[in-house]
């Protein structure tokens, strides 16, 4: 199967590190031959990956390991003694986001548990202030006198 | 035998000894750090890290890898770790709308003899590769970074990244499959 100019490209890398199956590398070979355009890429690739093969190691800097040895003798002296800053930072200031959402959602629960309650205490101190009728203070007279026929009719409908 | 017997007297707490592995292993830490990070001043700050890490971590090294290997371990984590933290403190600034800068040649690859158009050139080569190495997915410019530029075998980068030899061989596929496809268009312009 022939490949496209994308699919050559893409090989190139792997073409000049022969790392391809021998048959990939003959295909690749012969498109070279053949394309001007392919041939060139491949000689600006080679450049590039060939000077980056000869560029040398970067050296440390001098003052890396003086460096290196202080920290380690803050580092012992912070593990043996710890700083109270360091105390305050860690056990207050870290979980202190964690310690406001947690008081935050504690907070939320007790607010709609408390509304809920407040509602239902409201409702119960309305009920037992006025039974129907009270409010307008109707109780304080009787509209049929007692033993009177309009009882005994307000009776039975009050039974139906 | 020489790294068990070091790894032997740095457990009893010898100094000379955790100077020794310095001097032995700097130039590894500091080149992978470097490779991973492109700057000097990151990577400087990423090998005292490690060579701190190494410190706290000695007394639970179990022998079972090379220091080196274990050493290339602790500094992949730990410029991962700062490559990523950088990210997002350039994305919170809103960094990330400009182009991050670019570190000049060091003097270790440039040449007295060289004159300023090569220097450019060097520069400008140089600034290309790095672009397209960082612009490769982490696993695969990591794999890249430890074979290509510190020569390691495959079985030993498997041991570093903690992963298998044929998923190494598939990353290193990938990664210059990946490289040529960024190179091929910016050295078009060269």
């Amino acid at each position: 199967m022939s490949m496209s100019h994308n699919d050559i490209q893409a090989r190139l890398l792997l073409y000049l590190d022969r790392d391809l199956p021998e048959s990939k590398e003959q295909q690749i070979r012969d498109h070279l031959s053949q394309c001007a355009l392919c041939s060139r890429q491949l000689k600006l690739l080679a450049a590039v990956w060939q000077s980056e093969e000869a560029r040398e190691r970067i050296q440390p800097p001098t003052h890396l390991w003086a460096a290196i040895e202080r920290r380690i003798l803050r580092h012992k002296k912070d593990i043996a003694v710890p700083d109270w800053r360091e105390i305050i930072k860690r056990y207050v200031v870290r979980p202190a986001p964690a310690f406001a959402a947690i008081a935050a959602v504690l907070l939320g629960i007790y607010i709609g548990t408390f509304s809920r309650n407040g509602e239902s205490l409201r409702a119960q101190s309305m009920g037992q202030r006025f039974q129907p009728g009270e409010e307008f203070g109707l109780n304080q007279f009787d509209l049929v006198p007692p033993g009177s026929l309009g009882i005994t009719l307000i009776n039975v409908s009050n039974i139906e | 035998m020489h790294d068990d017997e070091l790894v032997a007297r740095l457990k009893q707490g010898d100094r000379t000894a955790y100077g020794e592995l310095f001097e032995t292993h700097s130039s590894l830490v500091f080149n992978v750090c470097h490779r991973i990070l492109g700057n000097r001043a990151d990577a400087d700050d990423v090998t005292q890290d490690v060579f701190l890490h190494a410190y706290d971590a000695l007394p639970r090294f179990r022998g079972e890898a090379r220091l080196s290997t274990w050493l290339y371990r602790i500094a992949v984590h730990l410029s991962l770790n700062r490559q990523r933290r950088r990210k997002r403190e350039r994305w919170l600034a809103l960094e990330f709308l400009e182009e991050p800068e670019n570190e000049l040649p060091s003097r270790d690859i440039v040449s007295s003899d060289d004159t300023p158009d090569i220097i450019a050139e060097k520069q400008e080569t140089k600034q290309i590769m790095q672009a397209a190495i960082n612009a490769l997915p982490e696993q695969q410019r990591v794999a890249l970074i430890l074979h290509r530029y510190e020569g390691l075998p495959y079985e030993e980068i498997a041991e570093v990244m903690q992963t298998s030899v044929a998923s190494v061989e598939s990353r290193l596929h990938r990664a210059k499959r990946n490289l040529a496809r960024k190179l091929v268009p910016l050295l078009k312009d060269l």
